[in-house]
């Protein structure tokens, strides 16, 4: 045999003797990750935003302080595979470190990668089951209207009433003919943050109705969920009530969203309500025009501790993966939210852009 | 769709149903929704050490739940999520200034002032803590303090009921004295008064006894005689109970590692030194791990270290005492959220601008150990922390507490001094109104406390000693750190 076949033979020995599929006779590969001969399935993606943001802050009774900053606010990157009736996903997320405020990170507090979405789902004609850390029903749904993350993010999530995912399963079962899907979840409750602390599980139903599928109103969806959940070691209640009217269109998407929470931030007596609005436009083609607004009642059981949000944003789509954008936020607490929240009476203009693939 | 397929979509959809409805009914709720949120906010707030360290931990909720004051001490992410939340009106104000947030030592009480020797050797009356120690609206202070002092009222003359009860009745003229003493000192600053050193007990009989005990046992080293034997010409550490009568108080022998560790750690906290001693001076001669010191700082690692001092002499000796600190955990009000590049830098900052002099506690520095970042200071009997426990008798009257409160009300003013025209802005429109608002709030809230340490007791009763979060074998730390961070003596 000449000498080039056997370098040829050694070189190509690892992938076939690791393929996981193929064990007969020998030890499967001690990780089977990309081994099996499905791997060649898997579509690798990213989503990354930056943005330089100017924040201004006013002060009750001393004028104006201002800060800005360069950020990354988004860093994805995914794995998305799939055969016949089986779908395996992995997002990985860039997140600072430590928390707001704190000093002791890793390294300083450098960016480090956590998993935001690891889960298989398996496909059984109209249904798909998934389990994992999974995404949740009722913020995909919302923020998946919106599609301008980049701009804002939503102020179900930034208010602590949804997490965007957890670990847990679902079950959803695609409406035929385009009506849409109903769903349920069960979740440790803690989101994907954070590890279960408790006994108690939440559950999710959530139902999202096209109520005419076909036309022009085909985009105009009926959104409603539950969630029937607890937090924390102490199990303080964590329900919510969601309802939107969305529209999903492709060059016009909006949606006024209402969710009542019973229990916030480990509060199991803390009563709060969100109103949510938003539309996005892309009135010529690659000009995007975004607007949200949030009014958020922190208590409902006193009067005047709330927190209104006003996102308004241009953006232009440059190339098909990349969009950059103008974007502006105004946050107006009440008294007695700012008196809670020194620092959330601000001004933030950014510009931002999104690549995506 | 046929058939077949149409009774496989449905069957899989109505087991899913039944399989919900019985998920969702593992959601449990809890009788008490404050004892459910105090019981999440503490361990939201300590996973990382519940997990890590569970038997400290567990003994520092057994001391929380031991006494009210304790459970203050041990309390302040309860504090912190209920001014985030106005929890009994906690974060309201009519006098609010949000800006410029104050240099604030984030956690005043009673507890956390005490005697400190200065470099001239001068004793004055300093706040001695500085773990929570960040920038902040100045009224976190002032109505952290102000309940503070309400609770002490309340926690007075244990044995004596109707000499408690009488402290007691006084609880709202105290925090007016917190408060108004705070108002008065803000206001000659703001006039450009100088700030007060405070080296004299004036009218405080709390204060004196603090004093006469420092000069006294700071001339005698007592600490040298409590926690060190003499053997032959060299010192050593204790080990075991310095107490007898408080036995989960104990010094340990230290791991080799960490030993071997400390020359370095010392050299580092040298350096943070505003006149540092000579190397000489913190030659190492012995070390050992203490436990069950303090209340909310009760799982950290702390180390007594003797070091030689001035000279070879053994009774010019000199112990110090290392500790662990963390995170502030009040800072992120707004941008940009963190407001010192490190945890030993805000110590260090902190503490030379709230003292009256940078140089009030001369061997106060920071350091870091095994990557821990550690605080260090001289461990002297000649600097007594005020202490609730003194609170009896002659000590423990409505007008020593009276007069105490406005000595540490006019102190906080003083901690507060760099931004006391702005502060002075405000306060200044209404002094009396001020006072009444803030001393309101600190009473309401101080019986809120009262509450919330019967709700944390049953919360400990009902989710057992680590509030219900169950560590994992795999949150065991590795070996070294497990070394480090040793077993409680009540443990073994």
């Amino acid at each position: 045999m000449p000498r080039y076949a056997w370098v040829l033979i050694v070189a190509a020995w690892p992938a076939a003797a690791f393929a996981a599929d193929d064990a007969e006779n020998r030890a499967a590969p001690p990780t089977a990750a990309g081994t099996t001969s499905l791997a060649v399935d898997v579509r690798p993606g990213l989503e990354v935003f930056s943005q330089y943001a100017y924040r201004r802050t006013e002060h009750v009774s001393d004028g104006q302080s201002w800060h800005h900053e360069l950020d990354v606010p988004r860093i994805h990157a995914a794995l998305d595979a799939s055969a016949d009736s089986v779908r395996g996903r992995l997002v990985i997320e860039g997140v600072r470190s430590a928390s707001e405020g704190a000093l002791i990170g890793v390294a300083g507090n450098s960016m480090v990668l956590r998993a935001r979405e690891a889960f298989a789902a398996y496909t059984l004609s109209i249904v798909e089951g998934s389990a994992g850390i999974v995404p949740k029903l009722t913020l995909p749904e919302i923020d998946g209207t919106w599609m301008l993350r980049a701009v804002a993010i939503a102020p179900e999530e930034a208010h602590g009433f949804h997490s965007p995912a957890d670990v847990g399963a679902t079950l959803r079962a695609t409406l035929p003919q385009g009506y849409g899907f109903v769903a349920l979840g069960g979740y440790n409750g803690e989101g994907y943050q954070h590890r279960e602390l408790n006994r108690g599980k939440n559950g999710e139903v959530a139902a999202s109705i096209h109520p005419v599928p076909r036309g022009a109103l085909a985009p105009l969806a009926v959104f409603a969920s539950y969630e029937l959940g607890s937090t924390g070691t102490g199990l303080a209640r964590a329900d919510r009530a969601t309802g939107a009217l969305l529209w999903q269109g492709k060059l016009l998407r909006a949606g006024v969203a209402v969710t009542h929470a019973w229990g916030l931030a480990d509060d199991g007596s803390r009563r709060a309500l969100l109103l949510d609005a938003f539309i996005r436009a892309e009135p010529v083609s690659d000009l995007l025009l975004g607007a949200r607004g949030a009014h958020f009642v922190r208590d409902a059981r006193t009067s005047g501790d709330a927190l209104t949000t006003v996102d308004l944003a241009v953006g232009y789509r440059l190339a098909r993966p990349l969009e950059v954008f103008v974007a502006g936020t105004r946050s107006q607490p009440s008294s007695r939210a700012e008196d809670s929240v020194p620092g959330s009476r601000y001004w933030e203009a950014r510009l931002v852009s999104r690549v995506v693939f | 769709m046929n058939g077949a397929s149409a009774r496989g979509s449905r069957e899989p959809m109505r087991g899913a149903w039944l399989c919900f409805l019985a998920f969702a009914g593992c959601g449990e709720a809890t009788d008490s929704a404050r004892q459910a949120e105090i019981a999440s906010v503490i361990t939201r707030a300590e996973e990382a050490q519940i997990r890590a360290r569970p038997a400290l931990a567990a003994g520092k909720y057994a001391r929380m739940a031991s006494s009210l004051y304790d459970y203050h001490r041990g309390s302040l992410a309860v504090f912190r999520a209920d001014f985030a939340r106005d929890h009994l009106g906690l974060a309201q104000s009519r006098y609010a200034l949000d800006h410029p947030l104050v240099g604030g030592t984030g956690d005043p009480h009673f507890e956390n002032f005490g005697v400190l020797v200065a470099s001239d050797d001068t004793l004055a009356l300093e706040p001695n803590d500085f773990d929570a120690a960040d920038r902040l609206p100045y009224w976190w202070d002032l109505r952290r303090l102000a309940v503070g002092m309400v609770l002490a009222a309340h926690a007075s003359n244990p044995g004596a009921p109707a000499a408690n009860d009488s402290t007691v009745a006084a609880e709202r003229e105290i925090a007016r004295a917190v408060v108004g003493g705070y108002a008065d000192a803000l206001g000659a600053l703001a006039a450009g008064g100088s700030s007060e050193r405070v080296t004299a007990p004036g009218d405080s009989v709390i204060l004196e006894d603090a004093f006469l005990r420092s000069q006294k046992d700071l001339a005698d080293h007592e600490e040298l005689g409590e926690l060190t034997v003499l053997q032959g010409n060299h010192r050593r550490l204790l080990r075991g109970p310095p107490d007898p009568a408080e036995p989960s108080e104990a010094l340990a022998d230290l791991p080799a590692n960490v030993l071997a560790a400390l020359p370095a750690a010392l050299e580092r906290y040298r350096a943070t030194l505003l006149a540092p001693p000579p190397a000489a001076h913190f030659l190492l001669l012995d070390a050992a791990r203490v436990f069950g010191k303090g209340i909310a700082s009760w799982p950290r690692v702390r180390i007594l270290i003797l070091v030689r001092g001035a000279s070879d002499a053994a009774d010019d000796d000199v112990i110090l005492e290392l500790r662990e600190i963390g995170d502030s955990a009040l800072a992120g009000w707004y941008p940009p959220g963190e407001y010192h590049d490190s945890v030993g830098q805000r110590l260090i900052a902190t503490s030379r601008v709230a003292w009256a002099r940078p140089d009030a506690a001369p061997l106060w520095g920071a350091t870091s150990l095994l990557g821990l970042p550690c605080q260090v200071r001289w461990e002297s009997e000649g600097q007594k922390t005020l202490r609730v426990r003194r609170l009896v008798g002659q000590l423990g009257t409505a007008q020593a507490l009276i007069a105490l409160a406005r000595r540490l009300g006019a102190l906080q003013a003083r901690i507060h001094s760099a931004d006391a025209s702005a502060l002075w802005q405000v306060v200044g429109r209404d002094p009396e109104g001020f006072v009444d608002e803030h001393s309101a709030v600190a009473v309401r809230y101080a019986a809120g406390v009262r509450e919330d340490f019967s709700a944390f007791r049953a919360a400990l009763d009902r989710l057992g000693p680590l509030l219900g979060l169950a560590p994992r074998p795999e949150d065991q730390p590795p070996p070294d750190l497990a070394a480090l961070l040793g077993t409680p003596p009540s443990s073994n």
